[in-house]
């Protein structure tokens, strides 16, 4: 199994989710973009693109939305969709923003350009607008403008471009063993056998850097054996790891460059160890005609023709299950084998790694599981059956997002009556006039002095008391004995005095009261702006959502189907894959097969001879 | 050549044609099912938040880790008057994205008009692997409109701790 992944890791690689992110700390401002930062760092790509959008569309970004905006292209491109970054991207740039995101942007198109092949004008872009490269972006753009460079075919500048990055990095290692390929292809052969013995001197790794030396090791026995030097390539072979993913192709390797060398008894050994696996693999089928082979040249012929007859038998059973494996593949039942039960629930999480050892054709399919065209149609299906997951979940949602609507429509309908009977009530009140009454009453008093209108609430009982009091004495006149007349004066006198006394202060605390007062009132008016406003906004709303719900209930039946049909179409895209590689296979056991009777037919000859 | 030979050139390249036309189509019908449903999905989200919580009462809050150097937390809980909001037990890529800068949106809630009462307990790990306990509480009033807490937990230098310092607007 680690075999397996370390294969396709290596295949995959670059285009699985990069090491680090592409966007290291920053100061956050806004809690939205932390927000999305949080699920992006998590590597949750599409939680963090729906965050993104969510807060773009609900105005959460105040202050960081332009970088919101740049990482929502960073978020497309992680999520395949490198069109709508690069719309994204070039619509930033026609806008004013900051310099320093202009220059992640270049970087980022300058990616896409080289996606779409375009690398030219992807280096253009680096060189010319990026002046000074942003931290957490340095190693992005030093693999970058790597691969651009490699692409151009020009290795001394790549070779440079290299040298940025972290020496024992597995992206280091990555990208040198593309450079010294590509440069022993374009002739360039020395250069590219210096790097590739480089790596092979890499200390054992993580099982991506081992799978890394275990293909220097192969490129450099392949590359003496073409050279017509088996003792150099024996030699590389030597190192090849037994249980690496390469590990049937270095034994072919190891006894190749044995046989190169007449040496046949050296490759005895080797070819025992690879035609004891499975005859699935490309290199033990080889292996089985090869063996037989080097046991002629030992002159064993009984060995050699028992040898022949297993690669027969193996060729053919081989051939029968690919047979059964095509039916099977049409029938459907490969592909469910292949799937196995998802074991992810939430629609927001990762897409899971692929672990396809649960299939008996697993072996058959190695090569083709690790080749990117699978990988591609095998992530999209994944997504596509999340995306339906999402959708599903939102469909169960939908009844109770209907009650909560219902709700709030109930509660507005009981609302409303009560909202229009409490602004009636506040109408019929007239505070205002109340107030600006008694605003012109406490002007009038300060104006005619009129002491009596500042009394307070028992002060005014008193004066109306004294008040009717003397008028009952003006009418009783001479019955009213005189020391109750004083008495009367005096408490009019003490209570004019009282009131008199501290008449300037009284006229302040009447108007700060009413001033007051006039501030309630304005709290009032704002509070009767909200209820009206609710009673008429709310219902707008409320129909909005309506009408928002009657939408969406639609929309999701109707990508629900379209992703039913996607997922068929992609499900049948892989079983075509599938389909194409045992139609190619196939003929090309028949020809081992041919080869070894015709060999086998030899053999026999000779020993009757 | 044959005319035979010829027509098998001919249908071979059809088939390759139609085979990488095909491939393209797919591609392109699943991007655009990716648009899609990233846009529904924005637009339910909305609708889900709108619905459960009216933005006159909605309350928002969120938990961010200020450099990290003195504190590794395990767990917080936040109570509100009184009562358990929510509980979040971290794990290791959450508190990596924390470091990082990132922002947990911990919890959405509705509250009348008024002043509350919020608490925040953190537990986690200290400098030598000490457990370390904290809490931090904020009395805030909550008037209309959507309003936003941040608990922050920030290094406390010379305590070589951590200090719960909250932010709240609206």
């Amino acid at each position: 199994m680690r075999r397996v992944l370390s294969l396709l890791l290596l295949v995959m690689w670059p285009a699985v989710a990069p090491a680090t992110p592409l966007h290291a700390p920053h100061r956050v401002e806004d809690p939205a973009y932390g927000q999305i930062l949080y699920d992006y760092f998590q590597q949750q790509y599409f939680a963090a693109l729906t965050t993104t959008l969510v807060a773009l569309d609900s105005n959460a970004l105040p202050t960081q939305r332009d970088r919101a905006r740049v990482m929502l292209g960073v978020l497309y491109i992680a999520y395949d969709m490198p069109q709508d970054a690069e719309v994204l991207f070039d619509a930033l740039l026609t806008e004013d923003i900051d310099p320093s995101l202009s220059t992640r942007i270049w970087i980022h198109l300058a990616e896409l350009y080289y996606r779409r092949a375009r690398p030219a004008q992807a280096l253009a872009l680096l060189d010319q607008r990026v002046t000074q490269v942003p931290d957490d972006l340095r190693e992005h753009y030093h693999a970058l403008r790597t691969r651009i460079l490699m692409r151009l075919g020009r290795y001394d500048e790549t070779l440079a471009a290299l040298a940025q990055l972290d020496a024992g990095s597995r992206l280091n290692a990555y990208l040198k063993y593309n450079l010294a390929v590509s440069r022993i292809n374009a002739g360039q052969g020395e250069a590219g056998l210096l790097s590739l013995r480089e790596l092979t001197a890499l200390p054992p790794g993580d099982a991506e850097i081992n799978a890394i030396k275990d293909r220097a090791l192969l490129a450099l026995g392949v590359h003496h054996l073409r050279q017509g030097e088996p003792q150099q390539a024996a030699y590389y072979m030597g190192f090849a790891r037994l249980d690496g993913p390469y590990a049937e192709l270095s034994l072919l390797l190891h006894a190749r460059a044995a046989l190169d060398q007449g040496a046949p008894a050296r490759a005895l050994g080797s070819l025992q160890q690879l035609v004891a696996r499975p005859m699935q693999y490309e290199p033990v089928q080889e292996g089985a005609l090869l063996l037989p082979g080097v046991y002629e040249d030992l002159g064993d012929y009984a060995a050699a023709e028992q040898g022949y007859r297993n690669a027969i038998e193996g060729y053919t059973a081989h051939y029968r299950y690919l047979g059964t494996l095509s039916e099977q593949i049409r029938a459907g039942d490969w592909f469910t084998e292949l799937l196995g039960e998802v074991p992810w629930s939430t629609a927001m999480d990762p897409l899971p790694p692929l672990v396809p050892e649960r299939a008996d054709s697993f072996v058959s399919f190695r090569a083709l599981f690790a080749s990117h065209a699978f990988h591609s149609a095998w992530r999209n299906y994944h997504e596509l059956l999340r995306q339906r997951r999402l959708l599903t979940r939102w469909r169960a949602a939908l009844p109770a997002m209907e009650q909560l609507l219902a709700a709030h429509e109930t509660r507005h309908q009981e609302r409303v009556p009560q909202a229009h009977a409490l602004l009636a009530e506040v109408d019929a009140a007239r505070l205002d006039q109340q107030l600006q009454h008694l605003f012109e009453r406490l002007d009038a008093a300060v104006l005619d002095n009129d002491w009596r209108a500042l009394g307070d609430e028992q002060e005014t009982r008193l004066l109306a008391a004294l008040t009717e009091a003397r008028a009952l004495a003006e009418k009783w006149g001479d019955r009213v004995r005189p020391n109750v007349r004083e008495k009367l004066a005096f408490y009019e006198g003490l209570l004019a005095w009282d009131l008199q006394d501290d008449q300037v202060p009284r006229q302040w605390q009447h108007r700060k009261v009413l001033n007051e007062a006039q501030r309630l009132l304005q709290d009032t008016d704002a509070l009767r702006g909200r209820v009206a406003r609710a009673a008429t906004d709310d219902s707008g709303r409320l129909a909005q959502w309506r009408s928002a719900l009657t939408d969406l209930t639609q929309a999701v039946d109707e990508l629900d189907a379209r992703g039913e049909q996607l997922m068929q179409r992609q499900q049948a895209a892989i079983e075509t894959l599938a389909l194409e590689w045992i139609a190619r296979e196939r003929p090309r056991l028949n020809g081992l097969a041919a080869q070894a009777w015709m060999a086998l037919s030899d053999v026999q000859a000779r020993a009757a001879r | 050549m044959s005319l035979t030979l010829w027509r098998r050139l001919l249908c071979a390249v059809l088939l390759l044609c139609s085979g990488v036309a095909v491939a393209g189509e797919l591609s392109d019908d699943s991007a655009q099912f990716r648009r899609d449903i990233l846009d529904i999905n924005k637009r339910m989200l909305l609708m889900e938040e709108e619905l459960l919580f009216p933005a006159d009462t909605r309350v928002t809050l969120f938990l961010s880790l200020d450099v990290g150097r003195f504190f590794t937390p395990d767990a917080v809980t936040l109570k509100l008057d009184g009562d358990t909001l929510v509980s979040h037990l971290y794990t290791e890529r959450e508190i990596r994205a924390l470091r990082n800068g990132a922002v947990q949106r911990l919890h959405t809630t509705n509250l009348r008009n008024g002043e509350h009462e919020l608490t925040a307990f953190v537990t986690g790990i200290g400098p030598n692997g000490r457990e370390i306990r904290r809490a931090g509480t904020l009395t805030f009033e909550k008037a209309s409109g959507q309003h936003y807490i941040q608990v922050r937990l920030e290094d406390d230098a010379a305590a070589q701790q951590p200090n719960i310092v909250f932010r709240n607007w609206q």
